[in-house]
């Protein structure tokens, strides 16, 4: 394999690591908190559009960063009998117990987490080839957004079954580990590289059709010449 | 003015006048096959059978790692998939996700959905998963340190850093093999399709 052919891979590799270490304090130390606050706001805005949403839904940040999820509990789940039994309503012998929103914390981590995706793909896009585009940067930066908005929401859905025990054992179990699995272990860290792909027609032809970069293509065709006069 | 073709473009005519599938065909045939091979890997991953086999897998790893710290000097023991320093009492767990396997599908979905002869496919599976283990056991070993150090570091490195690097990584190694497979043998040898 010759050196001008490994040249792009590697120069793109290099600069992206660079970019990244640049980005992850810069999202670590400037951005976090604000991104974290968006996240909150929007999760809140949807938890507010569930049916009985509007007044009870609320997500707070607590000091160790610790999210704390209010959400309408829904009434199917609520008047089930294994829940009234978790509830405490055949301790009490009082009748079925009614709730209408019910609080779960959540650790900081899986939100923080969701984020991470930001600084990786502004890396990608500032490392690849070719000027780097403002559009391509706030298009990738919003879908990612919305993804770790999805992500948020899985996670939610995680914690409130987790505490009515609906998605801690059997099918439901498995298909919430798997959803959980993916948001924080996967989308943070191949959507990214998804999004950039999708966004930068320039890198994907490099990457996909093994493409040369211009400057590395002028110099391949340059280089016969040289011999030549030798 | 009409522009001059690249040498690229040049490459995947005469690839197309071989007989092979436009090159527009072969990217798609890739942009279908690819998230198909991703969630067919990810869920082998997620199997509960499979678990078992992983988790040997994993417990390897944090074996050998063991006993390369040891070789250089340094205290660890393994003990199932955790890690251990003797001296300091600090220990680390490898999880299923931090042994290299979902990277490691991620390489396999691009390389099996990308048009190659199954020869070309089959050496960049193997340099490929080869690299990413060799490097994944780096970052254990380099997280069982920074570990010892600063807990903190630990979380980010872990986290933040490694999973990102490892994705970076994994995307060069794809671009290395599709560039090496496109590149002129002799003169021109295009892709192959399979």
């Amino acid at each position: 394999m010759s050196d001008h052919q490994l040249s792009d891979p590697l120069r793109f590799l290099l600069r992206a690591l660079v970019l990244l270490a640049l980005m992850l304090a810069l999202w670590w130390l400037v951005l976090l908190n604000p991104l974290l606050a968006g996240l909150r706001l929007s999760a809140e805005l949807t938890l507010r559009l569930l049916p009985g949403g509007s007044s009870v839904s609320h997500v707070t940040i607590g000091p160790d960063r610790n999210w704390t999820f209010q959400v309408p509990a829904p009434a199917a789940v609520v008047n089930q009998e294994r829940t009234q039994q978790l509830l405490g309503a055949a301790a009490a012998g009082s009748g079925r117990i009614k709730i209408r929103s019910m609080k779960v914390e959540g650790t900081a981590r899986y939100p923080i987490l969701f984020t991470v995706s930001l600084p990786l793909f502004w890396a990608i896009l500032l490392a690849a080839p070719g000027r780097p585009r403002l559009w391509r940067m706030a298009c990738g930066t919003a879908v990612l957004a919305a993804v770790a908005l999805l992500s948020i929401a899985v996670y939610a859905v995680r914690l409130v079954g987790g505490y009515f025990q609906l998605t801690t054992e059997g099918f439901p179990g498995f298909l919430m580990d798997s959803a959980m699995y993916l948001a924080a272990g996967v989308v943070p860290y191949l959507g990214p590289v998804l999004v950039a792909l999708s966004l930068d027609g320039e890198l994907r032809g490099l990457i996909l059709a093994g493409e040369a970069a211009p400057a590395a293509a002028s110099a391949i065709s340059a280089a016969p010449r040289r011999r030549i006069r030798r | 003015m009409a522009r001059k073709p690249s040498s690229s473009q040049i490459r995947a005519a005469q690839a197309e006048q071989a007989g092979a599938p436009p090159r527009q065909n072969r990217m798609v045939r890739f942009l279908v096959l690819f998230p198909i091979f991703l969630a067919v890997g990810f869920c082998a991953l997620l199997i509960p059978f499979l678990h078992p086999a992983i988790t040997a897998f994993t417990r390897g790893l944090v074996e050998i790692s063991a006993i390369v710290i040891r070789l250089f000097g340094g205290h660890a023991a393994a003990q199932q998939v955790i890690l251990r320093n003797p001296s300091n009492g600090f220990a680390m767990e490898v999880l299923d996700g931090c042994n290299g396997d979902d990277v490691a599908v991620l390489l396999w979905a691009a390389i099996l959905a990308y048009p190659a002869s199954w020869l070309q496919k089959g050496k960049g599976l193997l340099a490929g998963t080869a690299t990413i283990y060799v490097i994944n056991f780096l970052r254990i070993i380099s997280l069982f340190y920074l570990g010892q150090y600063d807990v903190r570091w630990f979380e980010f490195a872990h986290l933040y850093v490694w999973e990102s690097v490892f994705v970076l990584l994994t995307l060069t190694i794809f671009w290395m093999w599709v560039r090496r497979m496109a590149a002129p043998r002799g003169r021109e040898d295009p892709v192959v399709p399979r």
